[in-house]
């Protein structure tokens, strides 16, 4: 059993007088120490909320978090029991994940003071420890959140989890608010610790191009469900999911050939009203009948491989959807009404 | 102060350079407020010596225009209205302070249980500020002293009653809002109690706010309780209460020193008060307080 | 190039703070063709922004603007208020780049299409309805007719890119600026407005001025792009020249720093280090030269001139260290 596993969880939210939005639909992960798995997907495929609920901030409405081999107790009235917080999380909003009347200090040394970790006079060493593993200075700890920018925000809020001991951390968009070059400074530094520490990272992000630098292994997400997991580098050089290689097909490459890069026709339906059969069907250049009616569940389809399409059988072959396309007449009207602008 | 991309503020459409001059006009505001507010409160100590004469002597000086011996000249019963404005000050002002931290006391207790626990504590607590709410200030203030008894003390109480509302929505909002935010989640996740996180994270961030709410509200309790008095409800003569010096001071428009003198000094008094709430929030911001040293990153 | 439907010369910007003014652009020059799509790269603090707004009169109170910018034989910024505003929306369009606040949250779709034509074009109601269906056909939102008396709310973010790309275009002026259009849309999103802007500019010669920091979009729909760096330009050039063989380090930088999608994964990021400097705190001579690997002596105390170097390049940087020997 993985260290971080999430079986067909699903997040539910309920709203006043409208139908409620399941924001995620049966999402299944696993994670191992030392391995970085990124989680991706666009605006509205329920990374987030996914995120949240594998940390315990949201308790699944269905489904289970497992973490340590036991199942994870979301977060309630009481506090968390110490084995629970080797699971920790760093937020998307570096300017809102810090206290903005605490000195860094302080809040970094929050883990060790609330899980009995270090001794009163064995603190200020240790925060000084993890600031310089983050890259800042030790004279960081005397101050205040706003000094900092958010590239250094971010490494305080690295810190602040890491003071905890983590076996697992879950990074909610860490690099979204950050500028190139803080980007890349915290990427390479995520990659190093997970090394370093043998931590486990799941790390959610919409930026496909930056996972595939520092994730083993990538999950891509739609509306709700995981479509595909893969090791990097397969994933890249062949996607078996039609939604990934459309997603693939639409990074803008900085190689001055010029090429205008493949857009998806359609836009993300309305989480609360998906379509019926597979959700991905509307704007999928190779459905066909079955697509419209049933759901794929997610097979494994080779060795660490997994795609939730009909294209794909449990056990292989491992095919790029192209390889499979029937033309049906359903694909081709599909097709045809793509206006690829 | 860090490289953040290029300010909002050359933004189209923004022409108010906030932050920057903002803070530099503050300064002489802030230190004139501080200044009239601790000028008042020494009064309201040293007024025993201060004073010139007893305040509540009355002499055959009936009216006297303000002059060498009477600065402010003097009252219907020929006492000496400086004397009595200066007196207030032991009145107005610890009542005042003590209104605000009875109002807070009350309300941001009621409104932190509401905001902390939610579902029908939350309900009953607002739907008691509402109650309050539905009535116009002055006209609850001054049913509640009628009806106790036209007294300082009801009139106090009567000012309570209607000021703690506003701190219980503050202070509910305020916990209610700050205990979603990421940095209250992070402790959480730590393995903070909920009490821990409220104590360390959420109350020193409503802190803030509050205490500037309150700190404004300073100059609103003097006013209120001025007017109370004003209208015969709270101090009773021959108690030397600004509001009910105003109040008589309109029954003899003719001798103007009698109502003016005790109406500046309520109007230097809740200036005082204001300005000393702008000063006292960028003081607790740490973003804006000079307290912290801007070093070079 | 001949007749260059933009050309700015010299153009320098200080804006107000409390400290005094500050130079935002420092001395910026390039010329924008008809019908090609002009790329304007640089990272946050590099002052692009504020050079397109220049252009358009939209600096806060107080600015203080030199140089020159020919468009269509005037100078852009010696027109007084009222010229301007016959310029904007009918001679220049602008897209900006947060489609969230860019629309007007209390008008409806069609409300604000029509708003621009018939102020520029003087055309009735009905004229300016059947133009404004036409528009949203053009950047193909859905039900065009029905969007008309819909509000911005209604729309997702790269809808409403779209209507904001229409509502520029409404006039069909000679010139679209786009600062950043697609920063804030998912990847499938963005690719879609970039095809869109393609075509536009295609069917209709229109010049397009793109300001984004991403180089693989400046890749794929610029033309020929410059890089600002603090207020300068650094390089410019045709982009396939520029991207495929840059020869300013900052520029070669950046384009270390992607995560490039056809390297072998487990190399690190490479960034350049240190951070681009704001407006107040840029070093003396050229202003990268902190963070420059090939920096020599001179390079801190002199500001590099911008000259031709091969061609259509501009370079700006005595050193070029980076030149493919011929």
């Amino acid at each position: 059993m993985s260290l971080l596993e999430l079986r067909e969880v699903e997040v539910e939210y309920t709203r006043v007088g409208r139908p409620p939005v399941r924001a995620v639909a049966g999402a299944s992960l696993g994670l191992e120490a030392g391995q970085v798995v990124g989680l991706v997907g666009e605006t509205g495929c329920g990374k987030s909320t996914l995120a949240r609920a594998a940390v315990g901030l949201v308790a699944p409405t269905a489904g289970s978090v497992w973490f340590e081999g036991r199942q994870l107790r979301p977060l309630g009235r009481r506090a968390r029991s110490r084995a629970d917080a080797r699971l920790q999380m760093v937020f998307q909003n570096p300017f809102s994940s810090l206290n903005p009347r605490r000195r860094v200090g302080d809040q970094i040394a929050d883990a060790m003071a609330i899980l009995g970790l270090a001794s009163a006079a064995r603190r200020r060493e240790r925060v000084a420890d993890l600031l310089e593993r983050v890259g800042l200075p030790a004279a960081a700890a005397q101050r205040f959140p706003h000094q900092y920018s958010g590239g250094q925000r971010q490494r305080i809020a690295i810190a602040r989890a890491l003071a905890a001991e983590p076996s697992v951390l879950v990074l909610d968009e860490p690099l979204s608010s950050l500028d190139a070059s803080a980007q890349a400074q915290v990427a390479n530094l995520l990659k190093a610790l997970a090394r370093e520490l043998n931590v486990g990272l799941l790390l959610i992000s919409h930026d496909l191009a930056i996972v595939r630098h520092i994730a083993d292994v990538v999950a891509v997400m739609y509306l709700g469900l995981v479509v595909e997991t893969a090791p990097t580098r397969r994933l890249w050089s062949a996607p078996l999911h039609p939604y990934t290689e459309a997603l693939i097909e639409a990074i803008p490459r900085a190689d001055g050939k010029g090429w205008l890069p493949e857009s998806l026709p359609g836009e993300v339906p309305d989480p609360a009203r998906p379509p019926a059969g597979c959700r991905f069907h509307p704007r999928c250049p190779y459905a066909f009948e079955r697509c419209l009616s049933e759901s794929p569940p997610l097979i494994p389809v080779a060795a660490l491989r997994s795609a939730a399409c009909w294209l794909h059988e449990a056990g292989g072959p491992e095919r790029a959807p192209a390889a499979f396309a029937r033309r049906t007449r359903l694909a081709s009207a599909v097709g045809d009404q793509v206006d690829r602008i | 102060m860090s490289a953040q991309p290029l300010p909002l503020r050359w933004r189209i459409g923004l022409r108010r350079r906030a932050g920057t001059l903002g803070s530099a006009w503050r300064q002489p505001l802030a230190i004139a407020g501080m200044t009239l507010a601790a000028a008042w409160i020494l009064v309201a100590i040293f007024v025993p010596w201060i004073a010139p004469y007893d305040p509540l002597a009355q002499t055959s000086r009936l009216f006297a225009e303000p002059s060498a011996a009477h600065i402010f000249g003097t009252d219907e019963l020929g006492r000496d209205v400086l004397s009595r404005v200066l007196w207030g000050s032991r009145l107005s002002l610890p009542l005042a302070f003590f209104l605000v931290a009875a109002a807070l006391a009350v309300g941001g207790l009621l409104g932190g249980i509401a905001g902390y626990f939610g579902g029908w504590v939350d309900e009953v607590v607002m739907r008691a500020t509402d109650l309050v709410f539905a009535f116009p200030t002055i006209i609850l203030a001054m049913a509640v002293t009628a009806a106790l008894g036209p007294s300082l003390r009801n009139a106090v109480l009567a000012v309570v009653v209607v000021f703690w509302p506003s701190y219980a929505r503050v202070v509910r909002g305020l916990v209610m809002s700050l205990g979603q935010s990421d940095y209250v989640n992070a402790a959480r996740l730590l393995g903070a109690s909920s009490r821990r996180a409220l104590v360390v994270d959420v109350l020193p961030n409503v802190a803030g706010p509050v205490l500037v709410l309150a700190t404004l509200d300073l100059g609103n309790a003097v006013l209120l309780l001025a007017g109370l008095s004003f209208l015969g409800l709270g101090a009773q003569p021959p108690t030397p209460e600004w509001g009910s010096m105003v109040n008589t001071g309109t029954q003899y428009f003719q001798r103007w020193w009698m109502g003016t003198f005790p109406g500046f000094a309520i109007l230097s008094a809740v200036l005082a008060f204001n300005f000393l709430g702008d000063s006292l929030r960028d003081a607790l911001d740490p973003r804006t307080s000079w307290a912290v040293k801007e070093q070079p990153r | 190039m001949s007749s260059p439907l933009l050309s700015v010369r010299g153009l320098r910007v200080k804006l107000p703070t409390a400290a005094g003014l500050v130079t935002v652009v420092d001395g910026i020059e390039y010329d924008v063709a008809p019908g090609e799509v002009f790329g304007i790269a640089g990272e946050s603090g590099s002052g692009k922004t504020i050079s397109v707004l220049t252009l358009l009169d939209l600096l806060p109170d107080g600015a203080v603007v030199e140089g020159r910018a020919m468009f269509d034989g005037e100078d852009l910024l010696r027109l007084g208020p009222r010229a301007m505003r016959d310029v904007r929306g009918l001679r220049i369009g602008m897209v900006f780049q947060d489609p969230m606040t860019s629309l007007h949250p209390m008008l409806t779709i069609g409300r604000q299409l029509t708003e621009h034509v018939r102020f520029h074009l003087g055309v009735g109601t009905a004229a300016a309805n059947a133009r404004a269906v036409e528009l949203l056909e053009e950047v193909r939102i859905p039900d065009a007719a029905g969007a008309l008396t819909a509000y911005p709310h209604q729309f997702s973010g790269g809808m409403r890119q779209r209507i904001a790309i229409a509502i520029a275009l409404a006039c069909n002026p000679g010139l679209l600026i786009a600062d950043e259009p697609t920063t804030a849309l998912d990847v499938t999103v963005q690719a879609g407005i970039l095809r869109l802007l393609d075509r536009l500019r295609r069917q209709s010669s229109l010049s397009v001025i793109l300001i984004t920091h991403d180089l693989g979009v400046m890749s794929s729909v610029a033309d020929r792009l410059t890089v600002m760096y603090a207020g300068r330009v650094v390089e410019s050039g045709p982009t396939a020249e520029v991207i495929g063989g840059p020869r300013h380090p900052y520029t070669a930088g950046l384009l270390a720093a992607l995560p490039h999608p056809e390297a072998a994964e487990d190399t690190p990021l490479v960034s350049i280090r240190g951070a681009p400097p704001s407006p107040q705190t840029r070093p003396a001579g050229c202003s990268f030269h902190p963070r420059c690997a090939y920096a020599i002596a001179s390079c801190a105390t002199d500001v590099p001139d911008l000259v031709g170097v091969d061609g259509d390049r501009r370079l700006a940087c005595p050193v070029d260290p980076l030149r493919v020997p011929a």
